[in-house]
């Protein structure tokens, strides 16, 4: 509602932005920080609840909740912002050039990220990582690849429209080349759609990963991931639910938070676009 | 629509369809490790592998294997597991029926939330009922389908333990059997795409309140409900059938996790099976027929497209 | 406000309106939509009301209904007796029996007013089973005899169509008969032929005409067309900035026009060979901002006529001496020369067109 809407991203925006910040940060300095070792285990509190000595308890082998969740979040950032970079870059790339360049080259990208959709996602993920081997880079990679399509398709759109303008009509007439008129003129028009759909993304990327470490083929043991901690939290859910309940809730908080940006984001830019 | 169209999209379907097997073939290739040691043990001789890789057909040129198993699968023969020596083919159709269940039950649980919800939220808009919907929907959002799938499980079979928590039961010895085994999976994959089609079809409701021809509905003395049902419906509904179609092709074997963690003998287990032992026959035909089933109802829904709106249909 | 002076023509008006205000919330603050209206339509009679985009007709008109959305009204007050029931005291339920039922409504866009994705007879038939209890083949009959009725050639193809599949005039033809479709006493035709062609216009026009005389119904005409006014009206009411500025007999206001801006709006209307459109424009300067309570009256900036009490008393609808309708103005335009006159003009020369 018009009312509602003040420029700048609104008091909702800024609680999610310094969570992600803070947990941002942690992941960062996680080495330097006064952390338990992520893979010692406290044998004399396995499983532990909230205590001095362990701020969210232990799992059931007496590890550092907290230290593992600073830890994992390592993993989930990295891959969460490296997937969306790559799909976003690509997708950004390939999209606009299949809306710029008619005909072939429009016609092969459109069929390969239509192969792309087709193909089962997760069982692609699973046998690339597999046949790579799991790593952080392979997840990253595996995971930025099926989030090209999306990217593509968002992008592709308004690139049609945009190259029926005037403007870039008359940039083609001066003799602009393609590649020149893509990054002068269509580019700067279609960040801000790319940039709203990639924090969402973000958020995607962040519990796909928690989904491969759910399934074991993220990055191997002992380093920690959410989805690991989550899997092995469920051996003992019937007697210490809040060992899985713990980093679900943080995996959960950190999309959350994506999204209520994304959703800032795109509100804003809305208003925006609609009053040009 | 015009038969060109037609045309034109079934031929890209059919495209697609290559490229998929072709990618799957090469992805199959590519996978490190070998059957043979995982069907002979690591003990195996070199002369033990040599014969099983001849056996299985694994020793011909890439090209030559592609091409026997492509026509083969022309003719309705994906080929044998290596591993099991079942038909594939056999395989895939007793593997379709539970993901086949699983997905159609849950899109049914989906809709039957999400629609009304979604009607009403969106005529109700900036209400409390709106807005808690509104909360609820971007909560299941940021929750991870496995996470899901521990709280339910937690929840009902651990705690209550009114459903079972794993395990599967054909359709054509207990029914009712089918429908509990099949109630916590599908209402984890019912919960995610809940929360997506709430929110398209919200958005699409509140576009169409308003355009001028509700205001003339109203202006006709047409109850709420025949404003929303008849008037407002149909033309909000184009993008959520687009995102309903999608999403039935990706979960029909998408839903790895959530089979996986509920027992279930389906298309995203057969194919994670595969994955590891290397099964190829088996790796090949699951995606392939995923994706066809994929493409097929990508195909179903632009036609349904047309029948929804007329504007489409006498435009193309 | 001058309450005991209704239209001349209306013994038993159907529709009476006294002081009737509507404010508007807008970001700016509010706004006086319709400031003070008092006006009465009786049945088998049309009464056009008159004015720019933003004067306050359209507001006038769908807030009788209850149309607007309740959090956009911020007062409304004044009383509008539709066969002697306040609309204004009525609520949702009880106004969405009135709706459909015994006013109708046309709408300025067919293309958008009617659902593209329903064929012609079920958005017909929705009214008809809501307010006549008509179902199945009873209500898709019915339908095709409206159709028939507004003139809509092959009516029994036609209801299977979708709006996209008619033309401009076809479609407003429809949307017609769906305003007709449960007998309404009053219909509301609010701007029904800006959106077509000038010969549809015609055709439209006369079927609205009609249409009134064999149902003895009453009809508010919205327009700014002052030709369509002109041949087409009764009565007539101009608004400014949501007040009244003149009313009264078509051939008295617009033969002798007293309000210095119904003389503009005449002065401004096109010939027959000149431009059509963006008339209205010709009268200089801007309508006044309606979030500001205006002391005087609110054409006072435009007012070629304008004195000190017009910018610090608001005018009354009073009747000028020799004057056979009332004007709110301080420095009335003196009545014409018998003879002379621009509004036989435009309606000699829109009679014409007509026929043709």
């Amino acid at each position: 509602m018009p009312a509602e809407r003040r420029p700048g991203l609104g008091r909702g925006a800024w609680p999610p932005l310094v969570f992600l910040g803070v947990l941002c940060t942690a992941a960062l300095l996680a080495p330097v920080l006064p952390l338990a070792d992520p893979t010692h285990s406290d044998t004399d509190a396995l499983a532990a609840g909230i205590s001095a000595k362990h701020w969210l308890g232990t799992d059931a082998l007496g590890r550092d909740t907290l230290s593992r969740i600073v830890h994992g979040a390592r993993v989930s950032l990295v891959v969460g912002v490296g997937a969306t970079a790559i799909g976003a870059v690509a997708g950004t790339l390939l999209g606009m050039a299949a809306g710029v360049v008619r005909g072939w080259v429009s016609a092969v990208i459109m069929r390969l990220t239509d192969v792309l959709l087709a193909f089962p996602a997760m069982i692609f993920a699973l046998a690339v990582i597999g046949a790579v081997g799991p790593s952080t880079a392979s997840v990253t990679v595996v995971i930025g690849l099926l989030f090209i399509p999306g990217f593509v398709r968002i992008v592709r759109a308004p690139v049609l429209s945009l190259s029926q303008r005037e403007f870039v009509l008359a940039c083609r007439a001066m003799g602009m080349s393609t590649p020149r008129l893509m990054a002068r003129e269509i580019l700067p028009n279609i960040l801000t759609g790319v940039l709203t759909y990639a924090v969402t993304m973000f958020g995607v990327g962040v519990m796909v990963e928690g989904g491969l470490g759910f399934l074991g083929v993220s990055v191997p043991p002992p380093e920690p991931t959410w989805g690991g901690m989550i899997a092995e939290g469920r051996q003992v859910l019937a007697q210490h639910p809040m060992v899985t309940l713990t980093p679900t809730l943080v995996l959960v908080l950190v999309v959350v938070c994506a999204n209520v940006v994304g959703d800032r984001l795109s509100a804003r830019l809305d208003t925006r676009g609609a009053m040009l | 629509m015009t038969a060109r169209y037609l045309l034109t999209r079934v031929g890209q379907a059919l495209l697609v369809l290559a490229c998929v097997a072709v990618t799957t073939f090469a992805l199959g290739r590519v996978l490190p490790g070998d059957l043979a040691t995982a069907v002979l043990g690591q003990s195996a001789t070199p002369e033990q592998i040599a014969e099983f890789h001849h056996k299985t057909g694994a020793d011909r040129p890439a090209v030559e294997q592609f091409w026997s198993w492509f026509t083969g699968v022309l003719h309705g023969d994906f080929g044998t597991s290596a591993l099991t020596g079942q038909r594939v083919s056999d395989a895939l159709a007793d593997r379709a029926a539970p993901s086949l269940l699983l997905v159609l039950l849950a899109e049914a649980f989906a809709l039957a939330v999400a629609v009304p919800l979604a009607v009403w939220a969106a005529y109700r808009q900036g209400r409390a009922a709106d807005k808690a919907a509104n909360g609820a929907s971007f909560l299941l959002l940021a929750t991870p389908q496995f996470a899901v799938a521990v709280l339910l499980i937690y929840v009902f079979a651990v705690r209550l333990g009114t459903l079972p928590a794993t395990g599967y039961v054909p359709l054509d010895e207990d029914p009712a059997q089918t429908f509990r085994t099949l109630l916590l999976p599908a209402v984890t994959l019912a919960l995610g795409l809940a929360a997506v089609y709430y929110r398209v079809l919200r958005a699409g409701v509140l576009d169409t309140l308003r355009q001028d021809y509700v205001l003339a509905a109203r202006a006709q003395g047409l109850t709420p409900r025949q404003v929303l049902v008849s008037h407002t419906l149909r033309p909000s509904l184009l993008p959520l059938v687009t995102l309903v179609g999608l999403n039935f092709g990706f979960l029909i074997g998408g839903a790895v996790i959530v089979e996986q963690l509920f027992a279930l003998p389906g298309l995203g287990t057969y194919a994670l099976g595969a994955v590891q032992t290397r099964d190829f026959a088996v790796l090949q035909g699951t995606v392939l027929l995923i994706a066809g089933v994929y493409v097929l109802v990508n195909l179903a829904v632009d036609l349904l497209y047309g029948v929804l709106d007329p504007r489409i249909r006498h435009a193309r | 406000m001058n309450h005991d002076a209704p239209s001349p023509s209306a013994a038993e008006p159907l529709l009476n309106l006294r002081g009737y205000t509507v404010h508007l919330n807008s970001p700016r603050g509010t706004v006086r939509a319709v400031d003070g209206v008092d006006v009465a339509v009786a049945r088998g009679r049309t009464l056009a009301v008159v004015g720019e985009s933003g004067s306050g007709k359209s507001v006038l008109c769908r807030s009788l209904l209850g149309l607007l959305p309740d959090a956009a009204v911020a007062l409304r007050a004044g009383t509008a007796h539709f066969d002697g029931v306040d609309l204004t005291a009525l609520g949702e339920r009880e106004l969405r029996d009135v709706r459909g039922r015994r006013v109708g409504m046309v709408f300025q866009d067919p293309m958008t007013a009617l659902n593209p994705v329903l064929p012609v007879w079920r958005q017909i038939a929705l009214p008809l089973k809501r307010h006549l209890g008509l179902r199945g083949r009873a209500a898709k009959a019915r339908a095709v005899e409206l159709l028939d009725s507004v003139g809509i050639p092959d009516p029994a193809r036609r209801a299977d169509q979708y709006p996209l599949q008619l033309s401009g005039g076809m479609r407003q033809r429809v949307m017609i008969a769906l305003a007709l479709s449960c007998d309404p006493e009053l219909l509301i035709a609010d701007e029904p032929t800006t959106a077509l062609d000038v010969t549809v216009q015609a055709q439209i026009l006369r079927l609205l005409d009609r249409l009134r005389a064999e149902r003895d119904m009453a009809v508010i005409l919205i327009s700014h067309d002052l030709g369509v006014v002109a041949d087409h009206s009764d009565d007539v009411m101009v608004m400014y900035a949501g007040r009244q500025a003149e009313l009264g007999p078509t051939a008295s206001v617009l033969a002798a026009p007293r309000m210095p801006y119904t003389r503009a709006l005449l002065d401004a209307a096109p010939t027959l060979h000149g431009p059509r459109g963006q008339h209205l424009a010709a009268i200089g300067g801007q309508p006044p901002d309606m979030s500001r309570l205006l002391s005087g009256c609110a054409f006072a900036d435009r007012c070629p006529r304008v004195q000190d009490r017009c910018r610090t008393e608001v005018p009354a609808m009073t009747r000028p001496p020799g004057s056979a309708h009332e004007a709110a103005c301080w420095n009335p335009v003196p009545p014409p020369r018998p003879g002379g006159g621009t509004v036989t003009g435009i309606s000699a020369a829109r009679r014409e067109s007509s026929r043709t």
